[in-house]
């Protein structure tokens, strides 16, 4: 997979990411893709470089009485190859709405 | 950390985090399994959240973890590839480097493998798919016991027995009746061409039952069979091709077949046979209600499918009764229902009878050559691998894993074996060619064809890597458990840590001596047994003899007295050729081309019953009997002990003459001269009721070289010539005469133009073709074990060589402290024949216990024959013994001062 080509599944996913599920278990829930595509395709965008991966902060993991997850965030790099993707998929941006909206449409 | 404190077994989800992680490359398995397992149970703590853990949401769990593996896999691949490039050069490397050395090791495997790839691509067609029909394993023939008339395993049954089977019968869903024949096919788009073919008469289920569609047309219906019934006619696939050209137009033309009008109304695909003969061409229906015909006339074979749920054994219950019912019924007029049974035979039993276990054989044969060829490359590899141990011991200290060399090793083997299976592939292919050369095709009864298809193709390359496994995996292992420190240390030959290596060797010498010992003696029994059969005596004389064929159409000589005709005029013409001593006309040969290798060699169609014995002591018996023309046994080289041959007089309207042979005299006749004696007739289309007995022949093989002699009723032409359509003629030649065929083909053309003749041999080829089977059988025998005592050779000869080879020193230092050459040569030659002895030894115990897998396929010859199994052990010891002299007499030459020197 060359740097500046998404596939269409890779490019859902980076936009999960992007629209803020970061959780490899979030992203499989929003974009109803399985597990055996949304993992290695998570570590395939952190080898690309499009997206980083980060352990979640141990406080908030204890205090739900459960071990820490790995959280993926998008990084520059990644955000101008999802709007080059955008371009060519154009139902992408129609398919999820942003997570800040959706958190600013709950608290309004 | 509370969630660390609940039972993991019981979540499997995490189990199988757990067990991927294995695959996964170390240095990422951690942070893996960590990613996966947090996941997971924070999926785990939202069921809980919400509705507690139903199996709807243990079932979403499972499907989570399954994409580990995936995820595992994933990560996987780039490293290994890199891993398995690297080895595959470092293998292609170590091979020119000691070429020798792998040249001899992928001989070896080629041999082995070889064997297997031919074995398996006869056993593939013949074994494992030999029919067309749609699940062949359910059909099967049924068998007749008479044993008031003498019939044992008969085939034939009257149209009233068959409707009886067929209607009385709760096991079969149907049951078919048919009839193999002979006809002349002519047609009025090749005119002054008519073409013997091989055909049968079916009833109407059979094409149902077979469950083979045709590839034009319509197979053969019920609604097609019965009288008044324009008769149709199914043709085969070759036919069809060679006489009407593979034109769609073929349905609904009309042919003949010996005169009688046939429409044809479908073609069968390329692969379609069925019959006794594989050359069956063309089928149609029973002209005739089977019903209304005599229950004494059997003239046809029966074959029927089991119902889906019913098994054999109630198939023969179920056949029982029909017989018990027979027995009362019809005992009053037939007689010969008195004890009479009816058992179902499986068709691959029946057609394949002891092929089948001859092939078995055969593969368990060369399953074991294939062992003993990986015994032999597991054994040198060893012997490299424990001179390998230093270069392994550095790898290792240099940071290989030991997963990595024994990953390294087992790449190198795949790629030997790949290269010994390429090897075997061609060996294969051109012992294939051999045998197909030498072995007509009536040896395979089933009339498949034999080649390598890609079935073959992938047996072969699951065979290799079989073998790279076995033979692969042993130094490989071994390679892990040599220690570290003193590999580094010792001086590579003979350190403790190989001394189980070198046991392991031993062994494996033994094995392999043992081994070919049992494929020896098996080779050894089927070469006496072979022996044996063609030292049978023919009892006429068989050179210079050629046989041919006719089958007279019934619409054209219908009458006896045109068909004596026809026979004398034949006759006549042939005589006057060049070259021909005489000739004479009868009903069979005296040798059929039909091996005895099942039951289809037992042909009971020229059997008829006679009442033999004075009235009171009177007893019907079914006896072989033979129609031949006057001067028959002159001409055969037959002795007449007593009594007259056949005159031209003989013929209807005289009284009955036969002539019986000395076993049949010996039996019912042994204190009294047989000659004017009368037999009476119990066959309906005998010419008289009562006949006198005229001479006594000695006697002579019938049909086949095994069978031993039975009492034989020879009738004169010119009265039975009406019972037969097809007759064969017997022409003595004063030498060979290549255009003789030809010339005898013209003569009887010109007397009768649609008359072809065929199957023209000469006695020889007949009697070659009839042992056909069991040669093909014994010379594969013999092969495998001469491969199979190759291979052993090599083996005992690389083991003395290499124990040579690592004892230079030790030798050196006895020879320097005085000991004799004489000495060392015993020392050496005795550790060597210690396993080839106690090799023999098993092998023969094991034989004794083997040899019952190939007792159907001997003759004359016991399972146990002393001389075999004695002169094996002494052949394989003589062997053996010069396989150690060779490599002993090497270490006698050893300089004592040199040994001691080198390292």
């Amino acid at each position: 997979m060359g740097k500046n080509y998404l596939s269409y599944t890779m490019a859902l996913i980076l936009q999960a990411v992007d629209n803020g599920y970061r959780y490899g278990f979030e992203v499989m829930s929003i974009t109803g893709l399985p597990s055996g595509t949304v993992y290695p395709a998570l570590r395939r965008l952190e080898d690309a470089g499009l997206a980083v991966s980060r352990w979640e902060d141990p406080g908030v993991a204890q205090q739900e009485q459960r071990p820490a997850r790995k959280y993926y965030e998008m990084t520059g790099e990644g955000s101008d190859v999802l709007l080059e993707a955008r371009k060519r998929f154009k139902l992408l941006e129609q398919l999820q709405p942003q997570l800040e909206s959706k958190l600013a449409d709950e608290k309004g | 950390m509370s969630w660390r404190g609940r039972k993991i077994l019981l979540r499997p989800w995490l189990r199988m985090i757990g067990l991927v992680s294995l695959i996964v490359p170390r240095r990422l398995r951690a942070d893996w399994r960590r990613q996966w397992e947090a996941d997971l149970k924070f999926h785990e703590s939202l069921h809980q959240k919400w509705r507690g853990n139903s199996w709807r949401d243990k079932r979403d769990l499972l499907r989570h973890s399954s994409g580990s593996f995936r995820d595992a896999l994933l990560l996987q691949p780039k490293r290994l590839e890199e891993e398995i490039f690297q080895d595959l050069r470092y293998g292609v490397l170590r091979l020119r480097k000691q070429p020798g050395f792998f040249v001899v090791i992928i001989l070896t495997l080629g041999l082995g493998i070889g064997a297997n790839t031919a074995i398996f691509s006869i056993v593939n067609p013949v074994l494992l798919n030999p029919f067309p029909y749609r699940d062949h394993s359910r059909l099967m023939i049924i068998g007749q016991n008479l044993p008031q008339i003498g019939v044992d395993r008969g085939l034939y049954f009257s149209g009233p027995e068959y409707i009886d089977i067929r209607e009385q019968n709760r096991s079969f869903e149907h049951v078919a009746a048919w009839e193999q024949v002979r006809r002349n096919l002519t047609d009025e788009t090749h005119p002054g061409r008519p073409e013997p073919i091989m055909a049968a008469k079916v009833s109407g289920e059979l094409f149902r039952m077979l469950g083979v569609e045709p590839v034009l047309g319509q197979a053969i219906t019920a609604a097609d069979q019965g009288p008044n019934i324009s008769p149709v006619l199914v043709i085969g696939y070759g036919l069809w091709q060679r006489r009407f050209g593979g034109e769609a137009g073929v349905i609904g033309r009309v042919v003949s077949l010996d005169d009688e009008r046939y429409t044809i109304t479908g073609v069968m695909p390329p692969n379609f046979r069925f019959g006794f003969r594989n050359d069956n061409e063309a089928w149609f229906p029973f002209p005739m209600d089977l019903n209304q015909l005599s229950r004494a006339e059997r003239a046809y074979c029966l074959i029927a499918r089991l119902k889906t749920d019913v098994g054999a054994e109630q198939a023969q219950s179920d056949l029982r009764l029909i017989a018990r019912q027979w027995e009362k019924e019809f005992l009053a007029l037939h007689p010969e229902y008195a004890g009479a049974g009816l058992t179902p035979i499986a068709l691959i039993e029946f057609i394949l009878g002891i092929v089948r276990q001859a092939l078995l054989a055969l593969s368990a044969a060369v399953g074991l050559i294939l062992l003993i060829a990986c015994a032999n490359v597991a054994g040198l590899l060893l012997a490299n691998a424990i001179i390998r141990e230093k270069e392994m011991a550095i790898r290792i200290a240099l940071g290989a894993g030991r997963r990595r060399i024994v990953q390294q090793l087992l790449t190198e083997s795949v790629l030997i074996s790949l290269c010994g299976g390429a090897l075997g592939l061609l060996i294969a292919y051109c012992g294939l060619q051999l045998l197909q050369a030498i072995t007509p095709a009536e040896a395979i009864p089933t009339g498949a064809v034999i080649k390598i298809d890609t079935t073959v193709l992938f047996f072969t390359l699951a065979v290799s890597l079989l073998s790279a496994l076995i033979f692969g995996l042993w130094p490989a292992l071994h390679t892990r458990r040599s220690s570290l420190h003193q590999s580094l240390q010792e001086t590579g030959r003979d350190s403790d840590a190989s001394r189980p290596g070198k046991r392991a060797q031993r062994w494996l010498i033994v094995g392999e001596v043992a081994v070919s010992l049992i494929l020896l003696v098996m080779a050894g029994l089927m070469l006496r047994s072979f022996g044996r059969l063609m030292q049978v005596k023919l009892g006429f004389n068989s050179d210079n003899l050629i046989t041919a064929r006719l089958n007279l159409p019934r619409a054209r000589y219908q009458s006896l007295e045109q068909r004596a005709d026809f026979y004398l005029r034949v006759i006549e013409r042939v005589e006057r050729l060049p070259g021909v001593k005489g000739i004479v006309v009868a009903s069979d040969r005296p040798v059929s081309d039909r091996a005895v290798i099942s039951h289809l060699a037992m042909n009971n169609r020229d059997n008829m019953s006679f009442t033999i014995g004075a009235a009171e002591a009177a007893v019907v018996h079914a006896l072989n009997t033979r129609t031949v023309s006057p001067g028959y046994f002159r001409l055969m080289g037959i002795p007449l002990t007593s009594g007259q041959d056949f005159t031209n007089q003989d013929t209807t309207g005289k009284p009955g003459a036969i002539i019986i042979n000395r076993t049949m005299a010996n039996r019912y006749w042994p204190h009294e001269d047989p000659i004017g004696q009368r037999i009476k007739a119990e066959s309906t289309d005998v010419c008289c009721e009562w006949l006198s007995i005229r001479g006594v022949v000695e006697d002579t093989v019938q049909g086949s070289l095994l069978t031993p002699t039975q009492p034989e009723v020879y009738f004169p032409l010119g009265q039975m010539a009406a019972r037969y359509r097809r007759m064969n003629l017997l022409v003595r030649t004063n030498a060979s005469i290549p255009e003789l065929p030809n010339l005898i083909r013209r003569e009887v053309l010109a007397i009768d133009k649609d008359q072809p003749i065929y199957d023209l041999f000469t006695m020889n080829e007949l009697i070659n073709r009839s042992v056909a089977a069991r040669r093909f059988a014994m010379w594969m025998l013999v092969i495998f074990a001469g491969i199979a005592l190759t291979l052993a050779t090599v083996g005992i000869y690389s083991l003395m060589s290499y124990t040579v080879a690592q004892n230079t020193r030790e030798i050196g230092i006895r020879m320097a402290l005085g000991g004799q050459r004489k000495d060392i040569l015993m020392l050496i030659v005795s550790q060597g024949m210690v396993l080839a002895t106690s090799g023999i030894v098993i092998g023969l115990g094991a034989s004794f216990a083997l040899t019952w897998l190939i007792a159907g396929l001997l003759y004359g010859v016991s399972t146990t024959d002393a001389i075999t199994f004695g002169g094996v052990a002494v052949i394989l010891f003589g062997v053996a013994l010069l396989a150690c002299c060779i490599p002993a007499r090497r270490a006698t030459k050893v300089d004592p001062i040199t040994a001691l020197k080198c390292e």
